[in-house]
């Protein structure tokens, strides 16, 4: 592993920062949250342009849109984008696994169709996994899929879906085998959401304008062209597809980028000459670099097309700690006017209880990291 | 040393008198109003809530605590603590204002201060001294996370108020008994949660990883509660640690209360996140009336302070 930037990547990065600075002299994330209306919409029209640049799908290979580069390259872009707020609002996923699931998993067919509007930022997805009653227990879920005629016929109810309610796909765990098949009976479908028999309902958040979607499936009939992957494999292609999706969203570089912007405003008040003050720093900012060392260790892994391993555990652990500290400090240094709403408090205080459930709870990551790298027994 | 921290009768049935109010007229449409719910407000006036630290009335910090113990438990909405401090150092005429339920006050330090788009008083503080203000030009209100109506405004002070330290200490212990009142709330909440929400084929509650969180959490609120109860007794028995203890009564509520409200955040997952969920809100108004404001950023060395005084290291 280097610990260096290549003079490539580095080079790609300046080109970046100096592009996205430019493109979101306007953006406020914090007025145009998460999942609203307007943060979809302007996501829409920006992701459009970095598809113009090449750096949407830069990672991908170039017979599916994409710019044929390295991991790294994509990792930068995350960073710079997670930091500013993910302008590219849904289509981080697209990018970050969806695709790549596509990529590994689809028949040509599917690469064929569904692959360039990613590439040209033209769709979003969302992720059908969670139910009423699969949770954590993601294994447990009870949205049929039966086989009827040349497809399968949906039955059952999502929730705490993100974006369903602008998505155009959504990527739906479904159980194909019977009800105690538990992860050998499930399969993944790739749902178009203006399937008749599909229902979108709102749940609003806690995180600035963001909503949860419930998604209902009554007698949804699809074709067979939309399962991905083979019957009953879809645990699988979700083991990997997580593997992604735990770094995909580099919380670090946001915690680090706030704890930076707090520093400022407290060597404005004259408040670093508190010794306390200094050492909650210097903490919140050694778990914002460990987290991002964990998480580039994930990132090599990808580089050298390693399979996924628990560092991918370890790495998101790390960014869930990294997160909180930054949320507590701005709070303590800060006082009420860290509250207000879209302050740098009031933000990652919310982005911080989020931090320990949103993609695998954090006590699953534990329970992971105790039996594939401490190699603790499991009873 | 012995020294009963049990409630007196009186103090238990006045706990159940406002537990019997807030279960009747505190549901979720009276927390989550748009407006602020004047009938419940003036509810409490009538109860004789909002007296309860008016020098001479009979009540004292025992009563104090017992209330807004109740009162963070149903996570009531209304300046309490504040109502607390400036009916006990404002003189008669604007007191009565605030414990007959006529008007709002809004207690702090400039620019920032909570309620000050409702308030009909206002009283600035610096920790240390107290003013009875008035407000200079229009009340720029600001979205708050907790809810709460805050706003920036600017003061002109008017009158030195009296009585202030005692004022704070009460108003502290009535923050740190709202806190944990609220915090037990959420705890109570996940506990439930724990018990009935299955995963994995059992109850979440069977695995140590979702049970000992709940466990600690409930730890330092029960610590928290007896320090409030103990700096309660202090101030009603006059005695010289008074002050000091209310200090830390609130800042180890302050702690507990967001502990509690973090470990029930993670043990209801996502279903914490949902707006009209049972935890949310009232997560954030704890997080928010943890936040030591601007006037208490001395309180960790007052508390030191009281130690040093004793020639205790």
């Amino acid at each position: 592993m280097e610990f260096a930037w290549s003079e490539q990547d580095a080079a790609f990065r300046r080109e970046l920062v100096a592009f996205l600075d430019r493109e979101l002299a306007d953006w406020q994330r914090s007025e145009t949250g998460l999942g609203s209306a307007v943060y979809s919409e302007f996501s829409r029209a920006f992701v459009g342009k970095l598809a113009d640049k090449g750096w949407l799908t830069p990672h991908w290979p170039p017979e599916y849109g994409g710019g044929g580069q390295g991991a790294w390259q994509h990792f930068v872009l995350g960073e710079e984008m997670w930091k500013r707020g993910e302008p590219r609002g849904p289509q981080y996923m697209n990018v970050n696994w969806v695709g790549p699931a596509l990529i590994k998993y689809g028949t040509e067919q599917q690469r064929r169709t569904l692959l360039p509007p990613i590439a040209r930022g033209e769709v979003f997805w969302c992720q059908g996994f969670s139910e009423p009653e699969a949770g954590t227990d993601l294994a447990a879920l009870r949205t049929r899929a039966v086989r009827e005629g040349d497809g399968f016929v949906l039955n059952g109810q999502k929730i705490w879906t993100s974006y369903a309610n602008v998505a155009d796909y959504c990527f739906l765990l479904a159980r194909t085998g019977s009800t105690a098949s538990g992860r050998a009976g499930i399969s993944v479908f790739l749902l178009p959401l203006d399937t008749p028999g599909v229902e979108v309902r709102r749940i609003s958040g806690l995180v600035g304008e963001h909503s949860f979607n419930e998604l209902f499936l009554t007698d949804a009939w699809i074709p067979a062209e939309c399962l991905l992957g083979e019957e009953n494999e879809g645990w699988r292609i979700v083991r990997r597809t997580l593997a992604y999706e735990r770094v995909g969203a580099p919380r670090y570089a946001r915690a680090a980028l706030v704890l930076d912007r707090l520093a400022e405003r407290c060597r404005e008040a004259g408040l670093f000459g508190d010794e306390g003050i200094q050492e909650q720093f210097g903490a919140a900012r050694a778990q914002c670099e460990a987290a991002r060392v964990l998480v580039y260790r994930v990132i090599d892994e990808r580089a050298k097309a390693k399979e996924p391993s628990p560092l991918a555990n370890q790495a998101r652990a790390a960014m869930v700690l990294a997160e909180r500290a930054v949320g507590d400090l701005a709070v303590d240094v800060l006082g009420s006017e860290a509250l207000a709403e879209g302050e740098l408090g009031d933000a990652q205080f919310r982005n911080s209880l989020g931090a320990g459930i949103a993609a695998g709870s954090y006590e699953v990551q534990l329970n992971l990291i105790t039996r594939l790298i401490l190699k603790l027994p499991k009873d | 040393m012995s020294v009963s921290l049990r409630r007196t009768d009186e103090q238990r049935m006045l706990a159940e008198s406002v537990r019997d109010y807030c279960a009747a007229h505190c549901a979720e449409q009276v927390r989550a109003a748009e407006g602020f719910p004047w009938p419940f407000w003036h509810g409490l006036a009538e109860l004789g809530l909002l007296s309860l630290a008016v020098p001479g009335e009979g009540a004292g910090a025992g009563e104090i605590v017992t209330a807004c113990a109740e009162l963070g438990r149903a996570a009531a909405p209304g300046p309490i603590a504040a109502t607390v401090f400036a009916t006990h150092a404002l003189p008669e005429r604007q007191a009565v204002l605030l414990s007959q339920g006529k008007a709002l006050v809004s207690l702090g330090k400039r620019p920032l201060l909570p309620w000050a788009p409702l308030a009909g008083v206002f009283i600035e503080t610096d920790g240390d001294g107290a003013w009875l203000a008035d407000p200079v030009g229009e009340v720029e209100p600001v979205e708050m996370l907790g809810g709460e109506p805050w706003g920036r405004v600017g003061l002109r002070l008017a009158q030195a108020l009296d009585r202030v330290p005692t004022a704070r200490a009460l108003s502290d212990l009535a923050l740190a008994a709202y806190l944990w009142g609220a915090g037990r709330r959420l705890l109570d909440g996940v506990a439930e949660h724990a018990r009935t929400r299955i995963q994995f084929g059992k109850a979440i509650g069977s695995f140590q990883a979702v049970a000992h969180p709940i466990v600690t959490a409930g730890l330092a609120l029960t610590s928290a509660e007896k320090l409030t109860m103990m700096a309660a007794l202090a101030m009603d028995e006059g005695h010289e640690d008074g002050e000091v203890l209310a200090v830390s009564a609130r800042l180890s509520a302050s702690r507990a209360a967001v502990g509690a409200a973090l470990t029930a955040h993670q043990g209801f997952g996502a279903i914490g996140y949902s707006v009209e969920g049972p935890i949310g809100r009232v997560a954030q108004r704890i997080r928010a009336l943890a936040t030591p404001p601007g006037y208490a950023d001395g309180s960790g060395e007052q508390v030191l302070a009281g130690y040093f005084q004793k020639g205790r290291p």
